[in-house]
């Protein structure tokens, strides 16, 4: 699936509630290809529905979402996103699978279901273990490997079936700070090296404004879109966070 | 060792024992890395009522048990999707819901006697060549089914929203996965019998889960375990006269053991 203009991701008028409790109202936005979009918002705002919607997990109640030209339902072509889901942590531990199997799941939509893994399907499980630098520990269980070490299979998994766009929802829950800081380093070099558009989720601030080329600030209304350096203004981050808020800036 | 093979309802109960061996946790495990453990439980209770059917209408009580426990769990799985009814009380719904079945209808077929005891807890004696038949021919069948589909299947268990969101059709291949299991069970009923097929299908997985390894050798040993637990169990049913169920089960819990103080001492 290919398309040669036109933003990778398109969201028009989405609105989404639970019940009588609005989640979304309104929102609109386009990702185009290569860019490096990070979502911040507090706790409740929207901004993990807004991930299933863009998935195709979550139906809205109204609105449209497109993926590279193609509306949601009808986006055949499915391997074009890689989603790297929030680490389930502890759930992991009794599950009997290796890394390398974890991996290769990945690869399973773009192989075709009841396919085979050919060659190339193989190649593309190896070239993921690779640039994820997993390569030493391949053959561990998924469960006994440490926060940062499963958010590198995670991305290798998404990684295996050669995404355009790689969907990350707080992919740093639970990494210690060093490891967070060459974890954000590895996706800034997937952006730029390999093209790969990113969109991730986070409810911090810090490192969404360190890292993200464009920033969407979610509080179940989009309440900011733009250049990091350029919107995350004092009266922006209260709007989203409350009045309460204490903003110090300082230099990366 | 070998002169119990003289008779041939012990080689049909072998020849069926290794089939079920086989095919056991091979389904087990994706129900067990599911926590859908007591699902098969439920499906085995499901099918007692199916036995019930076969007994009072005189119909081969395996093949009624096969049809009554799909149908359970297609009915099982769509009242889970509505999410009407909590997880794993749907479960417990059907699990008590059809052994009142089950016992109304075997008191209406006056099944309450040695019959009956054969389809709790398994008897060697009572393999006919028909089960076999039946017995091996869907064990090829699923055996196929789960090689074919051993990829979804994993994807799937390790991260069903993942593999929903990837367009794997997901609700289809936990309808087939517990079909499959339906069928497993009804077949299991008489070498283990009713009240102890989910041990075969769930101890033998958690026998081999301790030994850490992946999904894939984690298959192998269970069952390799599984078939241990199935030989040794007939051996000990026929020599001392005891259900073939409860022996096959005992062996696979003395595994179980084996595993757990082997994996403890070596962690």
């Amino acid at each position: 699936m290919h398309i040669e203009k036109g933003p990778y991701i398109q969201l028009e008028d989405v609105n989404f509630s639970y019940g009588n409790n609005q989640v979304l109202g309104g929102v609109s936005f386009d990702v185009e290809k290569g860019d490096y979009l990070g979502i911040i918002g507090p706790n409740g705002g929207g901004k993990t529905t807004l991930l299933k919607i863009i998935l195709g997990l979550v139906e809205p109640d109204s609105g449209v979402v497109r993926i590279m030209g193609h509306d949601i339902h009808n986006l055949k072509d499915r391997s074009v996103i890689g989603y790297v889901p929030q680490r389930i942590g502890a759930a992991l531990h009794p599950f009997p699978a290796t890394v390398e199997e974890v991996v290769a799941s990945g690869r399973i939509v773009k192989a075709g279901i009841l396919k085979r893994f050919t060659r190339e399907d193989r190649s593309a499980i190896e070239y993921a273990i690779e640039i994820a630098g997993i390569k030493e520990y391949r053959k561990r269980l998924i469960g006994n490997l440490s926060g940062g070490e499963i958010q590198k299979v995670f991305i290798a998994r998404a990684l295996a079936g050669e995404p355009k766009i790689l969907i990350l929802d707080e992919p740093t829950t639970g990494v210690d700070v060093g490891s967070q800081k060459k974890f954000y380093e590895f996706l800034s070099n997937l952006n730029h090296e390999h093209h790969l558009t990113i969109v991730f989720v986070s409810h911090d601030i810090n490192v969404v404004s360190s890292e993200a080329k464009t920033i969407i600030c979610l509080n179940r209304n989009l309440v900011c879109e733009g250049p990091a350096d350029k919107i995350l203004k004092e009266d922006v981050i209260k709007k989203l966070y409350g009045d309460e808020i204490n903003v110090v800036v300082h230099q990366h | 060792m070998f002169e119990i093979f003289q008779f041939d309802f012990m080689v049909r109960a072998f020849a069926a024992g290794i089939a079920i061996a086989i095919v056991a946790p091979l389904i087990g495990i994706f129900l067990v890395v599911r926590r859908y453990s007591l699902m098969a439980d439920t499906l085995a209770h499901v099918s007692l009522a199916g036995v019930a059917i076969g007994l009072l209408v005189g119909f081969n009580p395996i093949l009624t048990a096969i049809v009554v426990s799909i149908v359970a769990s297609i009915g099982i799985e769509r009242l889970r999707n509505t999410k009407k009814i909590v997880g794993e009380s749907v479960l417990a719904l059907f699990l008590s819901g059809s052994l009142a079945v089950a016992v109304i209808l075997l008191s209406l077929a006056q099944g309450f006697n040695a019959n009956l005891f054969s389809y709790l807890f398994g008897s060697i004696s009572t393999v006919n060549v028909f089960d076999l038949s039946l017995i091996v021919g869907v064990t090829i069948l699923i055996a196929t089914i789960v090689f074919l589909f051993y990829k979804e299947f994993f994807f799937l268990s390790f991260d069903t929203d993942l593999a929903r969101a990837s367009g794997v059709p997901t609700k289809a291949l936990a309808l087939l996965l517990v079909i499959l299991a339906a069928v497993v069970v009804s077949l299991s009923i008489r070498i283990v019998g009713v009240l102890l097929i989910g041990a075969l299908m769930v101890i033998p997985v958690v026998a081999a889960m301790q030994f850490g390894r992946g999904f894939r050798d984690t298959i192998f040993l269970s069952v390799g375990f599984s078939l241990l637990s199935v030989i040794t169990g007939l051996y000990i049913s026929y020599y001392w006269s005891i259900a073939s169920g409860g022996a096959i089960v005992v062996v696979a819990l003395v595994i179980f053991l084996l595993s757990l103080l082997l994996n403890t001492n070596r962690s």
